[in-house]
């Protein structure tokens, strides 16, 4: 669409000039050359225009204003001070506590006490059954000991050993071949047949072989830590997963700083002192 | 600028200017609610902007021109979301032209002619006529040359005349 008419006739300059202000140089010059041309006509037009242009305006205006117009506008400003962006907060050392425990901030804290509680649960969990995990290996390894032993001839096994019914004779056998003075059993019936020094795990461990009542009984004493136990533990008794006849009874000395697992078979008495 | 001077001046250009910008807002949207709407906002505008207004005497043009600048956004806004509707042709001016005979009728006649103007003949027409800017302030604010103008103004008279000549439809009951 062409919008500027490019040679616009007298008529549309005539409408135009009327349409624009008093003061507009655009109808000033039309004017100017109106009055110059001497044209009745073009004069009765003028004044045709310019009461239908008079006509427009006052149409154009009678609008009604809204009662309360002025009054809203007037009130903006309040308005916009309402929603202007609040101060810069206090930091939080400085502001009233009750201001700093909001519901939303309450329910924050009680969500991450949750998951702390929850992730020192998981933790402990874990540790519990790895311990778990632990005493059940070495007791396994000493049953698998105890019951190699038992196989073997007299004198035969391989191991670092003394036999020997004298528990003094054991006591310092072993005290020059572990760092830990080794304990002896004390219980009616009970006799020693032997000590020697065997790996649990790569761990070294004093080995002493009882027998009681027609028993056979092996005591293994070691570092709990080098087996990656616990120092401290409450006594524990397992079994043979397999179905094995034996008995395993663990359990650790924090005076001492040492653990002991006492195989057995799984009828046998297992009351001693030491 | 203090507060206190900032408020006033506002207040000032509120009781001086309010009526006729709503006059002006109401012929360009020929609603009222909208045509309050954009006035609301153009206040809003002046009150955040105060401060720009380095010259008291120009606040009436600088008030006008807030407004055509509102107006434009809304009318963009609105084409746009109609365009994004499927089946249904843009409208040209503010009063729909499928809108009913007895919507028309609350109209006054020189509004339906208005409605029946193109956007930028309507716009050209009141910066005229009811803002009273001269043919090179309003192709400067426009952007563009006087001799359009001048065009569009000649253009939106005779269309105005033809369309207040046409017998206007009638809405009567059924005898």
């Amino acid at each position: 669409m062409q919008e500027e008419s490019d040679n616009p006739t007298f008529r549309e300059r005539m409408q135009q000039a009327a349409l624009l202000p008093e003061i507009d140089p655009v109808r000033l010059a039309f004017l100017k050359q109106l009055q110059s041309g001497n044209e009745a006509v073009g004069d009765a037009q003028w004044q045709v225009l310019l009461a239908e242009t008079e006509s427009l305006k006052l149409q154009l205006q009678s609008v009604s204003i809204p009662n309360d117009l002025i009054t809203r506008l007037l009130a903006i400003p309040d308005s916009q001070a309402i929603q202007a962006p609040a101060p810069s907060p206090l930091p939080f050392y400085k502001r009233p506590l009750g201001e700093l425990l909001t519901l939303g901030r309450l329910s924050i804290a009680a969500a991450l006490i949750l998951v702390i509680a929850a992730g020192w649960w998981a933790i402990q969990l874990l540790g519990a059954r790895q311990q778990a995990g632990a005493i059940e290996h070495v007791a396994l390894l000493a049953e698998d000991i105890h019951k190699s032993l038992a196989a073997a001839p007299p004198g035969g096994g391989g191991a670092d050993r003394i036999d020997t019914s004298d528990p003094k004779a054991a006591e310092a056998w072993l005290k020059t071949r572990v760092s830990f003075p080794a304990i002896m059993l004390s219980a009616p019936n009970v006799k020693l047949t032997g000590a020697a020094v065997v790996k649990l795990a790569n761990a070294p461990a004093a080995l002493t072989r009882w027998q009681r009542d027609g028993h056979s009984y092996s005591l293994f004493e070691f570092l709990p830590q080098s087996l990656n136990l616990p120092p401290d533990f409450a006594q524990q008794t397992r079994q043979d997963p397999s179905g094995a006849p034996y008995k395993m009874i663990l359990w650790t000395d924090s005076n001492k700083g040492c653990a002991w697992v006492l195989v057995m078979d799984q009828s046998a008495p297992s009351s001693f002192t030491y | 600028m203090t507060e206190a001077q900032r408020r006033s001046a506002y207040e000032q250009w509120v009781r001086a200017h309010g009526p006729e910008l709503y006059r002006c807002a109401y012929r360009l949207t020929g609603k009222t609610q909208t045509a309050e709407d954009l006035v609301q906002e153009t206040f809003v505008e002046a009150w955040r902007s105060a401060e720009k207004l380095r010259d008291p005497e120009k606040a009436r043009g600088w008030l006008f021109q807030i407004l055509r600048y509102r107006h434009l956004h809304a009318v963009r806004d609105s084409k746009r979301r109609m365009e994004g509707q499927p089946g249904r042709v843009p409208l040209t001016g503010d009063v729909p032209a499928h809108d009913t005979t007895a919507k028309i009728e609350q109209l006054d006649s020189i509004q339906v002619g208005l409605a029946s103007l193109d956007q930028r003949l309507r716009e050209t027409l009141l910066m005229v006529v009811m803002e009273g800017l001269t043919a090179q302030e309003a192709a400067d604010k426009l952007g563009v040359p006087m001799g359009t103008v001048l065009s569009r103004l000649h253009r939106a008279r005779e269309r105005l005349r033809e369309t207040m000549a046409e017998p206007r439809p009638v809405t009567r009951g059924i005898q």
